[in-house]
């Protein structure tokens, strides 16, 4: 493949990938993607195909909550880009394609780890009320994505798959498992800080509440968000009522002792 | 901050429907600089900056501002519009950061959940499947009709649901007006009992270890702490996550590095 071809679709991908981590215009699902990566090679009809195929696998597959699925943009053009070049179907696509969709995740794992530097940055931003700094972490921010997923593509597809896949295969497992593990867990780091800002132990037992409903009903957050709103409205009257209740009593005892 | 410190200048400012178009656009970066410490609060901060920079003339009280926004946030990525919508209201007519705070917790949890089953896993599948059914014969009209229909209905939710939820905001202050110190506090039995909901749902930790005595094999995860509590590991490590923030005020950046080693040794030595 010409450097050409592969910086281009190396272009495409790291926009495709910018989209996915934005979540904005759904040219990162498969179905679009493949498409436009055929268009690229100059087939379209494989592109659509293999496209149409991985957006069935990647179906109901999006990132909550910050965990990561497989990545489906790496997936998608790696796995197109190699069944076009050597004619093959989409099971070959799904297996070449796999293996870096998994070592993306990977690094997506890692970019949110280290994207966490820009929050003392924005911070300092604001105790000197620089908004445009606020402005600037963001455009920042998505240029890093870019780079990384520009170089994700363009590596294995200018180095051909087979040395591609090799060099993939010598990354120990223990380390790209081990950042889906971390990946699985960061959500706790969000929701300690969350819970130190809005801490107080006559809460604690509203946590508790939650937790339990989730854990053991297995009950989804809406259900449970449900109920939270039916016992603030119930404590709201019981708890405004009493003080009322306390005040009047008050007032009934200082004009007792007149 | 405390429940009673509120903005100094508390003349109300004035917010157009054209800055709240600009809040909506923005809206498009909310996850641009995600991350594991505070996910989307420079997002969400960048998104409603139109309303900060127009609303708080007082240095003081915009840096008060600027800091109340910058704390965790996590929602669904357009239909955290309404919250958006909702805290443009409340900048809009001083209300207590204190108060701003508890609300956008309270709502985060609930509509992160509905966004997520009725765009991602609702609509997002159907619209999809008709762009497969037409791409698999062959047909590039799949991934145009996906692509717009999509978008057309993604565009009605982010603008729909920053005005909407302005207009919800303005409606339910005005009438709460003399009360926001009672609603902190249902605002934040609703919040508290969405974190502990947020953590048995979305932190996931188990471990592989199993127990041999003598010919038993004890699977501690299926056989002990399944039993026990379900999610009992993700909720002692939030525990403890806490516990060093809150006693000895360990740094975001320390404790994701702490995680990724935890995480990197434990399933080296096959712990997870």
């Amino acid at each position: 493949m010409s450097i050409a071809q592969a910086l281009l679709i190396a272009l495409i991908a790291g926009l495709a990938g910018v989209d996915y981590y934005m979540e904005v215009f759904q040219t990162y699902r498969p179905l679009v993607l493949g498409t436009i990566i055929g268009i690229a090679m100059g087939d379209v009809k494989t592109g659509l195909m293999i496209g149409a195929t991985f957006e069935l696998m990647w179906m109901g597959l999006m990132p909550i909550g910050g965990a990561q699925p497989p990545n489906m943009v790496i997936g998608t053009v790696i796995g197109v880009v190699f069944a076009i070049a050597s004619h093959e179907g989409a099971s070959t696509a799904i297996g070449i394609g796999v293996p870096f969709s998994i070592l993306m995740q990977g690094i997506i794992t890692l970019i949110y780890t280290v994207f966490s530097m820009f929050m003392p940055i924005a911070d300092g931003f604001a105790d000197k009320n620089k908004t445009k700094g606020i402005e600037g972490i963001q455009f920042g921010a998505l240029a890093i994505v870019f780079i990384c997923y520009f170089l994700v593509a363009f590596l294995p597809i200018y180095l051909g798959a087979d040395k591609a896949q090799f060099i993939v295969s010598l990354l120990p497992t223990w380390v790209v498992d081990g950042l889906t593990v971390a990946g699985g867990i960061m959500p706790a780091i969000g929701f300690a800080i969350l819970l130190n800002t809005m801490f107080k132990m006559e809460y604690v037992i509203f946590l508790a509440l939650g937790f339990i409903f989730v854990a053991y009903g297995n009950l989804p957050i809406l259900a449970v968000s449900a109920i939270a709103a039916c016992i603030a409205v119930y404590d709201y009257y019981i708890y405004h009522q009493k003080k009322e209740v306390i005040a009047v009593a008050e007032e009934e005892d200082y004009h007792d002792g007149l | 901050m405390t429940d009673s410190k509120g903005y100094m200048d508390t003349k109300p400012g004035v917010i157009t429907k054209k800055d709240l178009n600009k809040v909506a656009l923005r809206t498009m970066l909310i996850n641009a600089s995600f991350n594991y410490e505070r996910m989307q609060a420079i997002g969400f901060t960048y998104s409603l900056l139109p309303v900060i920079n127009k609303v708080h003339t007082n240095e003081a009280d915009k840096q008060t501002a600027l800091h109340n926004h910058l704390n965790f946030i996590n929602c669904h990525t357009y239909v955290i519009s309404l919250i958006l919508g909702i805290s443009a209201a409340m900048e809009e007519r001083k209300e207590n950061p204190e108060l701003i705070k508890s609300v956008k917790v309270a709502l985060m949890g609930p509509l992160a959940g509905l966004g997520d089953s009725m765009i991602w896993f609702t609509i997002m599948p159907i619209l999809a499947g008709i762009g497969v059914s037409f791409a698999m014969d062959g047909n590039i009209l799949g991934p145009i009709f996906f692509i717009l229909a999509f978008n057309i209905v993604e565009n009605l939710v982010r603008f729909g649901f920053v005005h909407w939820g302005y207009s919800l905001g303005v409606g339910v202050i005005d009438r709460l007006k003399d009360i926001s110190e009672k609603v902190v506090r249902s605002a934040s039995i609703l919040g508290m009992t969405v974190i502990g909901a947020l953590i048995a749902s979305y932190v996931s930790l188990s471990t592989k270890l199993t127990i041999t005595a003598g010919k038993a094999k004890v699977a501690l995860q299926a056989d002990l702490f399944d039993k026990i509590m379900p999610c009992m590991l993700p909720l002692l490590y939030t525990l403890f996550i806490f516990w060093l923030i809150r006693k000895k005020k360990a740094s975001p950046i320390l404790l994701i590095a702490l995680t990724v080693v935890f995480s990197l040794v434990g399933v080296y030595f096959k712990v997870f």
